[in-house]
């Protein structure tokens, strides 16, 4: 057995899994190699070390008494309830806005553009705009206009903003 | 791992506070080990203890009583455990000691609270996944298969994350004087 091997099957014995084929293996090892016993002793310490529980402790009536002393089910009963009307509040919002806002935002760009072309070359762009992004961001927003797609000036801008 | 009985379990799960009071008593300090175990400080165990009874109280309703109540109970304080370990994420760590557990340090005389001390900063300079195993090794008592059932991984594994923990947890504790407290 080497050292290697010895100080993976000195961790296994101390922490108690070790097979009885690998331990004897193990011993014959250690007869003869005072680094792997020295190993051995200071698995053992580290094992003990683990094993001492802490002189600080939190009693159980104290526990106790901060578990039920912070609510339990009546904090995260209302975490629930606002869960429960507030996600389909928002998202009943975020629909409405969709519909109500997007005819707006789209109307009057005097574009033969449909809704969805605007959005894909909006896309296009942003790519466009991630790859150049290392070595001058701020000279291709400052370039770029939407114009070239059929978008007005206002919704151009916005687009850039 | 120390049990509580089908009818305490069942009582939990039916919303009975004096069941969720005996299993506070009787889960506590390991609660309590695997907290300082994973989180390094004396308070930082505290209040993860609380939240792990009142997290498991919330939640008794997902508990089958039909089925042992440690592999559940002790899974939910893990997860508890890694989602506090990534909020701390969000403030980088310094590689010295951490303020609160110098003034502890200095503070202390009594050399089995420094050995403590030393014992939990080691145990901070390992990856979560091996100081959980270690903690549900020695602080839950658990034996291999029943660290396996908790974490939901093989004994394989839990034997690999054993011995790399405990290999890296003697590093950390030489490194940071823990056996010259012997020498």
């Amino acid at each position: 057995m080497k050292c290697t091997e010895a100080e993976h099957v000195i961790a296994e014995m101390a922490l108690g899994f070790v097979s009885e084929n690998k331990r004897k293996e193990l011993e014959d090892h250690l007869s003869g190699c005072a680094h792997c016993r020295q190993e051995a002793e200071h698995y053992s310490v580290a094992v003990e070390a683990l094993k001492a529980g802490a002189s600080e402790r939190l009693t159980a009536g104290e526990l106790v008494e901060r578990v039920v002393s912070s609510g339990l089910d009546g904090k995260s009963g209302n975490n629930l309830k606002v869960m429960k009307i507030g996600v389909p509040v928002l998202a009943a919002a975020a629909v409405f806005l969709a519909v109500v806002i997007s005819p707006m935002f789209f109307s009057g760009t005097g574009s033969d553009m449909t809704r969805l072309e605007v959005l894909e070359a909006y896309a296009e762009d942003l790519e466009a705009a991630g790859m150049e992004n290392d070595y001058n961001y701020t000279m291709y927003n400052a370039e770029f206009n939407y114009e070239h797609y059929g978008v007005s000036d206002a919704v151009s801008e916005y687009l850039i903003e | 791992m120390t049990g509580i009985d089908r009818d305490t379990t069942q009582r939990f799960h039916d919303g009975d506070l004096e069941a969720l009071e005996e299993i506070i008593e009787n889960y506590q300090g390991s609660v309590f080990g695997i907290g300082l175990k994973l989180m390094g400080t004396v308070e930082d165990a505290k209040d993860y203890s609380q939240d792990v009874f009142v997290h498991a109280y919330e939640k008794r309703q997902k508990y089958d009583p039909e089925r042992p109540f440690e592999p559940w109970f002790y899974k939910l304080a893990l997860n508890l455990g890694r989602q506090r370990l990534r909020k701390r994420r969000e403030v980088p760590r310094s590689e010295s000691m951490p303020v609160e557990m110098v003034e502890e340090t200095a503070e202390r005389s009594f050399m089995q609270s420094e050995k403590e001390d030393l014992v939990r900063y080691a145990l901070q300079k390992l990856k979560p996944k091996y100081r959980e195993c270690l903690a549900l090794r020695f602080e839950a008592d658990m034996q291999l298969h029943e660290i396996a059932q908790t974490l939901g991984i093989s004994l394989g594994t839990v034997k690999t994350r054993l011995r790399r923990g405990l290999m890296a947890f003697k590093e950390a504790y030489v490194k940071v004087g823990g056996l010259n407290e012997v020498y």
